[in-house]
């Protein structure tokens, strides 16, 4: 049977604020529908590797990258890639869970409205499906025009993860998604990366090993901006 | 002297600042409404001016809101397009911090040589002349700094969290200032605009000798016709009536001016304090 195809490959990546090196040197390729966590300690650089993938960290003064990012089979930093396309196809959920402060439905569809704006009829259709894919539908279905910031932090966090998951991404990057949240709402997300697999490929930066043994299909541990042996 | 006494006696230092201020701004308001209340009346407020000093002040009145109004409506667009280019385009940096050094600078110069230099360029330079046009683009270069300041900073103020999760979400950055940047700012860019027609409507050196007249008009009929204002009525009457009606004329247009200007300023107050409820909703 074949392995399956690498949606991320990294070549030789180095990524420096200024000129300190904070990921140096890394080769790394991640399959596709699995669960890859990168965990670490804090300053390792696993956080800015993972931003670095939907090219999140362009705006930061004195950041650059050298060597090769190439996410599903297309160098990110070509001149060619269309960044805001990238984005769409390659979600991101922050650590903190943001919402805004509209209603839970209008948060739902934020970027459906800018993406695929000749769709609003099958909006409420989409905000329920992502709705459900996040576990957050028998919550909320009788309430979808209720303010969002309302919610408990965990709410919050999963329809944060909802208003990505509208947009269909390939790759869903979690940045310690559940490390604001309370154990019981830690719980609900992270079964919820079993299920989600099947229709996306996920990258989950964690502190927590245990956390990281839960999840993982496959682990990978990085120290001082390099990728430990062995994982 | 104890620790005790010592704090007070710096609160009070500091109070007796604040009453000292609040008193001042005290002081001008009930010595205006003092001497331009007798004034005031339905023939004042709503009739065209007659001989040195006489009738009403409603073309006056009608000049410095055309003014006001003009210069808000020219600067709004150059304020919003300059702070969108600073907040979104410009990155944070010795550029972001130079132009913003150069529109503080800008607010400090003196209001006179906004009129002679607003003179030369538009009013010599592009040939308008003594006119209600070459008032308004002098009031909107001079308010732009205002407007531009409240409005970028109302945009700085915006989350960066709003913003992080809009981009991650893979919007443009025109789609970013649509669905974020502008609902979330609407506060501060409606204080700019208040704030800066209050200076405008408030201005009387930078419009004395580019766009107004004390008469000869009632209301400009063309691009290059001057206007009255208020302003100008006031100075004109202050510096030569020597009849106690004309002077209090002019106080009572005073009156009328300082209203304006308050009426702004009240406006942009309950605006900014509505939308800061709603946002907290």
């Amino acid at each position: 049977m074949n392995a399956p195809s690498p949606v991320i490959r990294l070549q030789a990546v180095t990524l420096r604020y200024g000129r300190i090196p904070v990921v140096d040197g890394v080769d790394l390729e991640i399959a596709a529908n699995r669960v890859t966590t990168l965990s670490g300690p804090s300053g390792s650089g696993k956080s800015t590797l993972l931003r670095t993938l939907c090219r999140m960290n362009d705006r930061l003064p004195g950041f650059s990258v050298s060597g090769k990012v190439e996410v599903l089979g297309q160098d990110v930093h070509a001149p060619s890639t269309d960044v805001c396309d990238l984005r769409r196809r390659v979600g991101l959920l922050f650590q903190k869970p943001c919402v805004f402060p509209k209603s839970i439905l209008e948060n739902v569809v934020f970027g459906l409205k800018y993406h695929h704006p000749g769709e609003r009829a099958r909006f409420p259709e989409l905000a329920r499906r992502a709705l459900e894919q996040a576990g957050l539908w028998a919550e909320v279905k009788d309430r979808l025009d209720a303010p969002a910031v309302a919610l408990s932090q965990g709410q919050q966090q999963r329809l944060a993860l909802a208003r990505t998951l509208a947009l269909e991404p390939e790759i869903l990057l979690l940045d310690e998604p559940t490390a604001s949240l309370d154990p019981e709402s830690s719980a609900i997300i992270e079964e919820l990366a079993a299920t989600l697999k099947a229709r996306c490929s996920l990258v989950w930066v964690t502190h927590d090993p245990a956390q990281a043994d839960r999840i993982a299909d496959r682990k990978i541990a990085f120290a001082d901006g390099r990728i430990l042996p062995h994982t | 002297m104890s620790r005790k006494t010592k704090d007070f006696l710096i609160m009070m230092a500091l109070g007796l600042c604040a009453l000292l201020g609040a008193a001042l701004l005290g002081f001008i308001l009930s010595a205006v409404l003092w001497r331009g209340w007798p004034a005031l009346g339905f023939d004042f407020l709503f009739t065209a001016p007659g001989k040195f000093g006489e009738g009403g002040v409603l073309f006056q009145a009608l000049g410095t809101l055309l003014l006001t109004l003009g210069a808000g409506a020219l600067c709004f667009p150059l304020a919003l397009g300059s702070a969108l280019f600073q907040t979104e385009v410009l990155r944070p940096g010795k550029w972001n911090d130079t132009v913003s050094l150069l529109l503080y600078s800008l607010n400090a110069v003196p209001t006179v040589l906004f009129g002679l230099i607003g003179f030369l360029v538009f009013g010599v330079w592009m040939d308008t002349g003594v006119s209600w046009l070459t008032g308004v683009l002098v009031l909107a270069v001079m308010i732009l700094p205002t407007v531009q300041t409240a409005v970028r900073q109302s945009m700085q103020a915006i989350p960066e969290s709003y913003q992080e999760t809009a981009r991650a979400l893979g919007l443009t950055p025109w789609q970013r200032v649509r669905a974020v940047v502008l609902p979330r700012s609407v506060a501060g860019l409606v204080t700019g605009v208040l704030m800066g027609l209050a200076r405008a409507a408030g201005e009387t050196a930078a419009i004395m000798f580019t766009a107004t007249v004390f008469s000869g008009v009632l209301f400009p009929k063309s691009l290059s016709d001057p206007a009255l204002t208020l302003q100008t009525h006031i100075l004109t009457l202050a510096q030569e009536a020597v009849d106690p009606a004309a002077q209090a004329a002019a106080w009572g247009a005073g009156l009328v001016l300082i209203s304006l200007v308050f009426c702004l300023i009240g406006l942009s107050l309950l605006i900014r304090r509505r939308n800061a409820v709603e946002a907290d909703l």
